[in-house]
């Protein structure tokens, strides 16, 4: 007998990862065993969770760099281009005495994609180094990554509704620049590793 | 929810439920009415939350949004006036010009996040909540709430909604903005795919299906 909380793998049921309605483990040699209630296949644990989310977490990690040292955006008025990094976006911004704007650009499109790398790093360290502390604020942590992380795409969109609007020939156009492609890769990819990690792993064999 | 401290005797699937975050066997209360919240003791994730029997409600919001979508992605959302070179935006715009700069994967993520998991969102919760109703049950039917669950997060009308906001205030004193009807219209698609979702309850929507199924053989 376990001394510590049972757990649905210690009754040896199954949750579905999908609608959450638990199964009684078969041993049907072989055979994929299917949630009866919604049909998906049922796995103990998201299948290589933390394999998948380091490699995603990693991926972005260096794509994290060219999105905020390379140009987002290129201007150009009256024959001059003034292409401007995320950074000098908000910077103008702030010049511009719009501060609430500014800080939520430097919220969605630095504070938060450094925060979801840096808290999803910790998670996956804590596991692998059997770290059993703070359990529960991670937990919290990890609920706050997955709901605030799509709201990085701010940043695309805004710049998606410029360059359709701002279109006025050889007066002013504004142009799509490098990082975008990196920074929606960042959050695209990081939107992947929060959601391919079990949380399920967090929790083994804790008290 | 309580949880089973070592009491592997008595324990039947109707009688006890995985917390879906942290594997905590717990006990299934009697208490468990519509409306509800339950909570892990553990972690504090969300367990139980049956929200009231709003079927009729989603169909008829989902409908309204299928029939407004369109005008939605497809009417001007705001214009720039400046002398006569004035030219007017919506998100189909927005795309085909980070297409036409060769930004195609910029252009793609934009497309599958602000127009196509959208529509695909509402469209297969009105197909969802049809079936339901009307006690149909086509094969597709599981794997369709499947994927509408899958796809859930992707769709971000709403990060859109501030990327407008965004850019008029930063277009603002540089150009007069004149507002389209597509605004209206993509306003009214945010509200009603907002409510939708908020009005579903997932474990009410599998249960129903279940039903379906059951009745249909």
């Amino acid at each position: 007998m376990v001394d510590r909380p049972l757990t649905a793998k210690d009754a040896g049921f199954l949750p579905c990862l999908v609608c959450h309605k638990l199964s009684v483990i078969q041993d049907d040699d072989g055979v994929q065993q299917r949630c009866s209630r919604c049909g998906a296949k049922l796995h103990a644990r998201k299948p290589d969770s933390i394999a998948r989310t380091w490699a995603l977490l990693l991926t972005s990690f260096i794509m994290l760099f060219p999105a905020y040292l390379l140009p987002i955006m290129t201007v150009t008025s009256f024959g001059h281009r003034y292409p401007s990094t995320i950074m000098e976006g908000i910077e103008h911004f702030i010049q511009d005495g719009t501060y609430f704007i500014g800080f939520l650009i430097f919220f969605a499109s630095i504070l938060v994609p450094v925060f979801k790398l840096l808290g999803i790093t910790l998670i996956l360290l804590s596991i692998q180094r059997n770290w059993k502390t703070s359990l529960r604020q991670k937990a919290v942590m990890l609920r706050i990554i997955r709901f605030i992380g799509r709201w990085s795409m701010l940043d695309i969109f805004v710049i998606a509704i410029m360059v359709a609007l701002v279109n006025l020939g050889s007066l002013t156009t504004i142009e799509a620049a490098p990082a975008a492609t990196f920074f929606a890769m960042v959050v695209v990819l990081t939107m992947l590793a929060a959601t391919s990690f079990d949380t399920r792993h967090l929790w083994e064999n804790t008290l | 929810m309580t949880s089973l401290q070592n009491s592997l005797h008595n324990l039947s699937l109707e009688s006890v439920a995985a917390c879906p975050e942290c594997d905590l066997l717990l006990q299934r209360n009697d208490e468990e009415v519509p409306g509800i919240v339950g909570k892990c003791p553990r972690c504090g994730a969300v367990v139980h939350d049956t929200k009231k029997d709003s079927l009729p409600y989603i169909l008829a919001l989902s409908l309204s949004g299928l029939i407004l979508f369109p005008p939605a992605m497809l009417l001007p959302i705001m214009k720039l006036n400046v002398l006569d070179l004035g030219a007017s935006a919506n998100i189909l715009q927005g795309v085909s010009a980070l297409y036409r700069s060769g930004f195609y994967l910029v252009a793609f993520v934009v497309l599958l996040t602000s127009a196509i998991i959208p529509f695909v969102k509402v469209a297969l919760l009105f197909c969802l909540s049809f079936c339901i109703r009307f006690k149909l049950f086509p094969d597709s039917l599981r794997p369709g709430f499947r994927a509408y669950l899958f796809m859930e997060e992707w769709g971000m009308l709403e990060i859109y909604m501030l990327g407008i906001l965004v850019s008029i205030i930063k277009l603002g004193d540089i150009a007069e903005i004149s507002y389209g009807i597509g605004l209206y219209c993509f306003v009214g698609v945010l509200a009603l795919s907002l409510f939708s979702s908020a009005a579903l309850s997932e474990d009410q929507y599998w249960n129903l299906i279940e039903k379906v199924k059951r009745k249909d053989g």
